[in-house]
């Protein structure tokens, strides 16, 4: 019916519940318009009348433009359930506009909708977790451990947060505390208050708690979460690498107040339950909430010990936050450690140590090796395939799905339409085998995409759809082809032909570019850094403009006896830097670029090596502005590498902006000769 | 010359549109019937344009709202605001006295002052 169309087409990018309300009003507004344009006619109303009360409204873009419409930015991550209902929106508004009910919400007007640190910390608009990985270099141990603390299984949680408050290496912790079982999250600040938390909640709870422990001036905190809110929480760690700019700030010029997360603790998880339906279906059981002493989840069912006794309830039955079946994170991938229940005996936890700070649980139980690895693995198996199971639900009733997880992997970034391309890291100075072409060629064709060469040497797949970016970048990487060289890292190195290619070339560029990369491929910076080697003082690849750039040199000299003056060198040097007096010729150093020619022309061999080499060039970039690399002559390819990793650890050390400073305005600010200086002695020690 | 005389007229017609729409609630009228009225008067206004109109005066607290279900099909209904008649009085006084001093810069136009 063309009025429903109309109609349609007017509500389509409203928020739901505006799109509801103006379709009922503009329905019976058209319909009155209708009645009166029959009335003056003196004819009954029919479809053409109303078609006619439908033209008079103007076109529907036109209309739909008018329409107040301020919907906030996660709006559509919320009602289209990829909500993970994780709060770490509602933790960092600087307004402190968001409230949290069972579902993240503003509570009044945000001037810029939502348009900020909300959106930009909300794993499921983005897991970030390729560049968390790389500067995080998580490792995976598997122990089983047993606190002395009464707790859920092991008690290993508990007492962990016990050795770190009271070796102060936290000022508070926050955990899940409850209400008879509602959830609410808690600051515990003693040990003593550990054990009132120690039992596990299976429920949505928010990170409240840890707002207000930044109101309540705590420094450092140690948190234990749920695999979704440490996704949120390292994103918040990391945020300007992963967004690009500074926090937010809020009215009052200030980001939000929290204490430094020091310890990201998480805990292994299949999903949560909506409370008040639990509640519910404990009730339909015979159960009273507030008598619950512990909960467990086996094997499909919710385990419920009252007054000693074990009631198991089918999982089936209660609802669970439907947010978590877009989850693919079981054991909290991102934590320093994970701990949970799964693939230890009877009363011990299994603890996956992933960093160095989560090493330190050690101090605080014993921990055995010996886990039940396939029972973890099945765990994170199911899961995954619940995931994919939604992922193709969604595919096909055609709801919206936000494709988070592409930032799991390296190189996969989101194109003007939508669709996403895929950056394969360019082989060592470009050069690649006849199979490695046949596969991109092949992974093209299967899943539509166009090819593109981009100018550092990289193949690019365009038009990926985000439904085929996990299984692109597996296949890619089975021959060999791995994606990145995208974001605030070590990208790809550019290497001309160089000495075995060309004529002119003075040194192995291949041989060393491919030192470079091992070096120093996709290592972490706080902003993109590019190397390039040229072969010789021709500089095909501008390492100049490089914030790391190398070329080959030779600089002659001459063999009097050898040398009868003919000429032939003076000919062809670019720079005219030689001369020719009586029977010898004569180099001028202060123009002579080192290009090696004259070396190589000369017929009767009288020009000789005097010193070989490669020019360094430090801190050049192009772009918005450019700006040349300081130059300094080196003489091995070992003292390249190890002033360029120098390079990186001073960089590393001062710049100011994650994803604002490239080496060559860090080098400004802190002055150039202050930088250089540091750089020398780090290649010293 | 067109061109600008007929911007100069939304952007009038748009204010005074919108005072027109507040004096008109103050007796509580449905969509279509306040279309019918300013047709009537010399503000007439595109069909479509008014509703979103009246929507963004009730975001504003100037209008409030109420679906009534007894007619042959459910309606609107639309009534001024206690803070929109305090709107209204301040927006009808500028009106006024917009109007006066416009009235005074042309009669001040006289021709024999003219250099």
């Amino acid at each position: 019916m063309r009025i429903d169309n109309y109609i349609n087409e007017v509500t389509k990018n409203m928020s739901s519940d505006q799109q509801k309300e103006v379709a009922d009003e503009l329905k019976t507004h058209i319909l009155d318009s209708a009645d009166a344009i029959a009335s003056a006619k003196n004819i009954e109303v029919d479809e053409g009348i109303i078609n006619e009360a439908v033209s008079r409204m103007g076109p529907p873009e036109k209309l739909a433009k008018m329409y107040p419409n301020r919907i906030w930015k996660l709006e559509k991550i919320v009602e289209s359930d990829m909500c993970a209902k994780c709060g770490t929106c509602t933790v960092i508004c600087p307004n402190n506009i968001l409230s949290f009910e069972g579902r993240p919400q503003l509570k009044e007007e945000c001037l810029r909708d939502g348009h900020g640190m909300c959106f930009e910390v909300c794993p499921r608009v983005s897991s970030g977790k390729y560049q968390i990985k790389i500067r995080e270099n998580f490792k995976e141990e598997l122990y089983y451990g047993k606190g002395s603390v009464k707790g859920q299984d092991g008690g290993a949680v508990t007492a962990f947060l016990k050795h770190l408050l009271e070796m102060k290496k936290i000022d508070g912790a926050i955990v899940v505390g409850d209400e008879y079982w509602k959830p609410v999250s808690l600051i515990v600040q003693s040990a003593d208050d550990l054990v009132k938390t120690s039992k596990s909640k299976y429920t949505i709870s928010t990170l409240e708690a840890l707002k207000t422990a930044g109101d309540m001036g705590l420094e450092k905190v140690a948190i234990v979460a749920l695999p979704c809110q440490i996704n949120g929480l390292r994103k918040l760690q990391y945020f300007p690498y992963l967004a690009k700019h500074e926090e937010e700030l809020g009215r009052t010029g200030k980001p939000v107040k929290i204490p430094r997360i020091e310890y990201l603790i998480g805990l292994f998880c299949t999903e949560k339950f909506d409370y008040g339906n639990m509640k519910k279906i404990l009730a339909e059981n015979n159960v009273k909430m507030e008598d619950v002493e512990k909960f467990n989840v086996k094997k499909g069912k919710l385990l419920v010990y009252v007054n000693g006794e074990e009631k198991k309830i089918d999982l089936k039955k209660i609802e669970l936050c439907s947010g978590c079946k877009m989850c693919r994170d079981f054991d909290s991938e991102l934590a320093d450690v994970s701990i949970g229940s799964v693939g230890s005996p009877n009363g011990y936890s299994t603890v996956i140590i992933r960093t160095e700070k989560g090493e330190e649980i050690k101090n605080a139980i014993e921990l055995k090796k010996g886990v039940n690895l396939e029972e973890v693995e099945k765990l994170r198996g199911f899961k995954l395939k619940r995931f994919h199971r939604e992922v193709q639900r969604r595919k096909e009733n055609n709801e919206f799905i936000s494709f988070y997880w592409a930032s799991d992997y390296a190189g996969v970034s989101k194109r003007a339409d939508g669709t996403y391309f895929i950056r394969i890291r360019a082989k060592p100075a470009g050069w690649y085998e006849p199979e490695e072409v046949k596969e991109v060629l092949d992974v093209a064709e299967k899943y539509n995409a166009r090819i593109k060469l981009t100018n550092r040497g990289a193949y690019e797949l365009h038009g990926i759809s985000g439904f085929d970016i996990e299984e692109v970048v597996t296949r890619l990487n089975k021959v060999g082809l791995v994606t990145g060289s995208e974001g605030p890292l070590v990208r790809a190195t550019l290497a001309c032909p160089g000495k075995e290619n060309c004529g002119k070339g003075l040194i192995d560029t291949t041989g060393i570019c491919r030192i470079i990369e091992d070096k120093f491929r996709e290592r972490p910076t706080p902003y993109k850094f590019k190397i390039a080697v040229s072969g010789c003082p021709n500089k095909c690849m501008r390492p100049q403009i490089h914030d790391a750039g190398i070329n080959g040199i030779e600089f002659p000299q001459t063999n009097e006896e050898k040398c009868n003056g003919c000429g032939r060198c003076s000919e062809v040097c670019k720079v005219e830097a030689i001369n020719i007096r009586g029977e010898t010729s004569y180099t001028n150093y202060d123009i002579c670029v080192g290009c090696g020619k004259c070396l190589r022309s000369c017929p009767h061999e009288a020009r000789e090596v005097k010193e070989k080499g490669f020019m360094l060039y430090i801190g050049g970039k192009a772009g918005r502005e450019m700006v040349e690399g300081v130059s300094t002559k080196v003489k091995t390819v070992d003292e390249v590498i190890s002033i360029i990793n120098s390079v990186l650890e001073v960089y590393e050390k001062y710049a100011d902006k994650p994803q604002r400073e490239r080496l060559a305005a860090t080098m400004k600010r802190v002055g150039q000769t202050k930088f250089l200086d540091e750089v020398k002695k780090g290649v010293k020690g | 010359m067109s061109n600008v005389f007929k911007r100069f007229e939304t952007e009038m017609r748009r204010g005074a549109i919108q005072v027109a729409v507040m004096c008109l609630l103050e007796d509580e009228h449905y969509g279509y019937d306040i279309t019918k009225n300013l047709k009537n008067s010399r503000l007439s206004v595109e069909e479509g344009t008014l509703y979103p109109l009246l929507r963004r005066l009730e975001n504003d607290e100037l209008l409030s709202s109420r679906w009534d279900m007894r007619d042959s099909r459910p309606r609107k209904y639309y009534r001024i605001t206690g803070y929109g008649k305090e709107v209204r009085e301040n927006c009808l006084e500028f009106f006024k006295s917009i109007n006066t001093a416009v009235e005074q810069f042309e009669v001040d136009m006289d021709p024999e002052k003219e250099d």
